[in-house]
């Protein structure tokens, strides 16, 4: 008689007990599985609102005075070559989203009103080639400008209305009118590098780079701070440059992110350790409470692997069911969450084949280990120590 | 005519078990032989380890002294592989507690003893009194119907050495007998039988009868 039929039979008779079984581990596989879609989601939904809150490293030409450099409410005149971006990212410098800018404070002008404003030729920002992200700044069309608030009020230009603005004797079209930011870019008026660099006569020269810096990892592995790491990294490629870090917002940065990481990875751990000792626990328990039937499978010769047989289908069956059901129901509904929890990235979390490979693999082997072991042990035993056992 | 070699052979068995840390002698000293198409029972009080030589006897419990020769191979020195292939074709054991399998019906019950078609187990269960039953399950039946079935799944595959302990415990008269009678015609048609009971009707139908208490062999014939 066939172990498969033999198990099946089994399962039929002590359904409730296997639906148990499958129950608890649909339970625990798709708690698993709803968290790790969930925390896919949420280290995206931090990365965004992370990146969203801006630059946190500033590279500026060496010759700059940083004094000066503040005291002017972080604006000089001094510029360094545009070519330090292709040198930042063929040394693989530890930083991301860098934008290039090039500023001057020049007249602008509408029809009948003019200011002194801040005039910022920007780049779109670029991504490491092996770090691709979504561009934090976008490209700014060639002959159209943004409009800080402030500046925008002292021009007579209101959002949502056409208007050209005049710089240095060329004209832009006004894109839009951004958001008060209550920061200088409310005083600025924002175009094409490339512009910038013609309109100032400044070829191939920008005053700044603004960039995220990604250190952490390198800071883990070294024990370095990430301000040493930076230095370290472009004194290596050019003398003309130095960097400041904006402390507060690097530190938060860094922070969030290794906080959200860690107490996922303790939740994880926690629900690794649960799913073992449940299923551990389960099989083991339904081999043992059988130990008699162990007994009178080996008097009528049956040997160690055919009784163990028996419980390594049951418990395939009932955790290949249990994961598929868990596994599935979980990350559905994670996904479900996430589009309502995580507005901007919530349609970006997509299924993840690996998480649920691992976690139905990884139930799987604990439920056959469970189930196995105890019956391989108990059929070790002389059947007699077994007959007449209740469990 | 030749003497026909013993199937089993018995010698100079004892059983101790540690209870408690306190060492409990169950049996000691004890001999004997079973040649094929022999019937013998075993008889004595309850706790005189009728249950614990009959197991040793089935190569299920090794015992703490003596030895046991089965078809001419020592038992204990067997491993436990070669143990239980040697269960599966030519030992079949009624466990006093019966133990068959709740979710089996009475069929499969009997066929999951090595090579047992369908048609014998019916057969067999059918002889003994259950041919309308044997789509049902062990749970719907008396503890006498449950006893046949258990014999019925120790006897089918035709072992060389049928161990029975004390299968006509919940019986009555008549089904006692029709056991004792089965388990005699299986012993004339060749195959050996050892019985634990303590009905004393039993010995009309054996060829020899242990007193496990006073180790004393007496042939039925002698009586």
């Amino acid at each position: 008689m066939s172990p498969i039929y033999l198990a099946l039979r089994e399962l039929n008779y002590r359904w409730k007990s296997g639906l148990v079984f499958g129950l608890i581990v649909a339970a625990v596989t798709g708690v698993l599985a709803y968290f790790s879609i969930n925390d896919a989601g949420f280290q995206k939904e931090i990365g965004r609102n992370v990146r969203d809150i801006g630059s946190n490293v500033v590279i500026l030409p060496s010759d700059v005075d940083q004094y000066a450099y503040h005291l002017a409410g972080g604006y000089s005149e001094i510029t360094m070559t545009s070519n330090l971006v292709s040198q930042l990212i063929e040394h693989r410098a530890s930083l991301n989203h860098l934008i290039p800018m090039l500023e001057r404070r020049a007249m602008c002008a509408t029809g009948d009103h003019q200011s002194i404003g801040r005039v910022v030729g920007i780049s779109a920002s670029i991504a490491m080639p092996d770090r691709p992200k979504s561009p934090m700044q976008r490209s700014i069309s060639i002959g159209e400008l943004q409009l800080g608030s402030e500046l925008a009020r002292k021009l007579g230009v209101a959002r949502d209305t056409k208007a050209e603005v005049t710089i240095a004797g060329e004209s832009f079209q006004v894109q839009r009118v951004n958001r008060a930011s209550g920061t200088w870019q409310d005083s600025a008026a924002f175009i094409d590098l490339k512009s910038a660099q013609n309109l100032f006569q400044l070829p191939e020269r920008i005053s700044r780079i603004e960039a995220i810096e990604c250190t952490s990892e390198q800071c883990e592995a070294s024990g370095l701070q990430s301000s040493v790491i930076l230095n370290n990294e472009i004194a290596k490629i050019t003398d003309e440059a130095s960097f400041l870090r904006k402390e507060g917002m690097a530190e938060a940065r860094l922070s969030v992110r290794s906080v959200s990481r860690e107490n996922f990875l303790i939740l994880q751990n926690v629900l690794w350790v649960f799913l073992a000792l449940t299923l551990l626990g389960l099989a083991m328990l339904n081999s043992l409470g059988r130990k008699p039937e162990i007994g009178v499978l080996q008097a009528v010769g049956y040997g160690r692997w055919r009784v163990a047989s028996l419980f390594l289908v049951r418990s395939m069956l009932l955790s290949a069911i249990g994961a598929a059901v868990g596994i599935s129901v979980g990350m559905a509904a994670s996904i479900e969450q996430a589009n309502r929890l995580f507005v901007m990235t919530g349609q970006k979390v997509s299924l993840d084949w690996n998480a649920a490979a691992t976690i139905g693999g990884v139930a799987f082997i604990l439920a056959v280990l469970g189930s196995c072991v105890p019956a391989l042990l108990a059929a070790g035993e002389d059947p007699a120590h077994l007959i007449g056992k209740d469990s | 005519m030749d003497k026909v070699s013993p199937l089993l052979v018995v010698n100079n068995l004892g059983h101790v078990f540690s209870n408690r840390g306190r060492e409990v002698r169950v049996f000691e000293g004890c001999s004997f032989e079973i040649d094929p198409a022999q019937f013998v029972a075993v008889q004595g009080a309850s706790g005189s380890g009728k249950t614990t030589l009959l197991l040793a006897c089935g190569g299920m419990l090794a015992p703490s002294l003596g030895g046991i020769r089965f078809q001419g191979s020592d038992l204990f020195s067997l491993s436990s592989t070669q143990r239980t292939q040697m269960r599966a074709i030519a030992i079949g054991y009624l466990f006093q507690t019966l133990e068959l399998v709740p979710y089996l019906d009475l069929t499969s019950n009997v066929r999951i003893a090595t090579g047992v078609s369908k048609t014998v187990a019916n057969q067999w269960l059918g002889r003994l009194g259950l041919g309308d039953r044997v789509r049902s399950y062990p749970g719907e039946l008396s503890h006498g119907q449950r006893q046949r079935v258990a014999l019925a799944r120790a006897i089918a595959h035709k072992p060389a050495l049928v161990i029975a302990d004390e299968p006509t415990g919940n019986l009555d008269k008549r089904n006692s007998e029709l056991v004792f009678g089965v388990l005699r015609e299986y012993a004339q048609d060749g195959g050996a039988v050892l019985m634990a009971t303590h009905e004393t009707s039993a010995v009309t139908f054996t060829d020899l009868v242990i007193d496990i208490e006073n180790l004393d062999l007496t042939r039925a014939k002698d009586r």
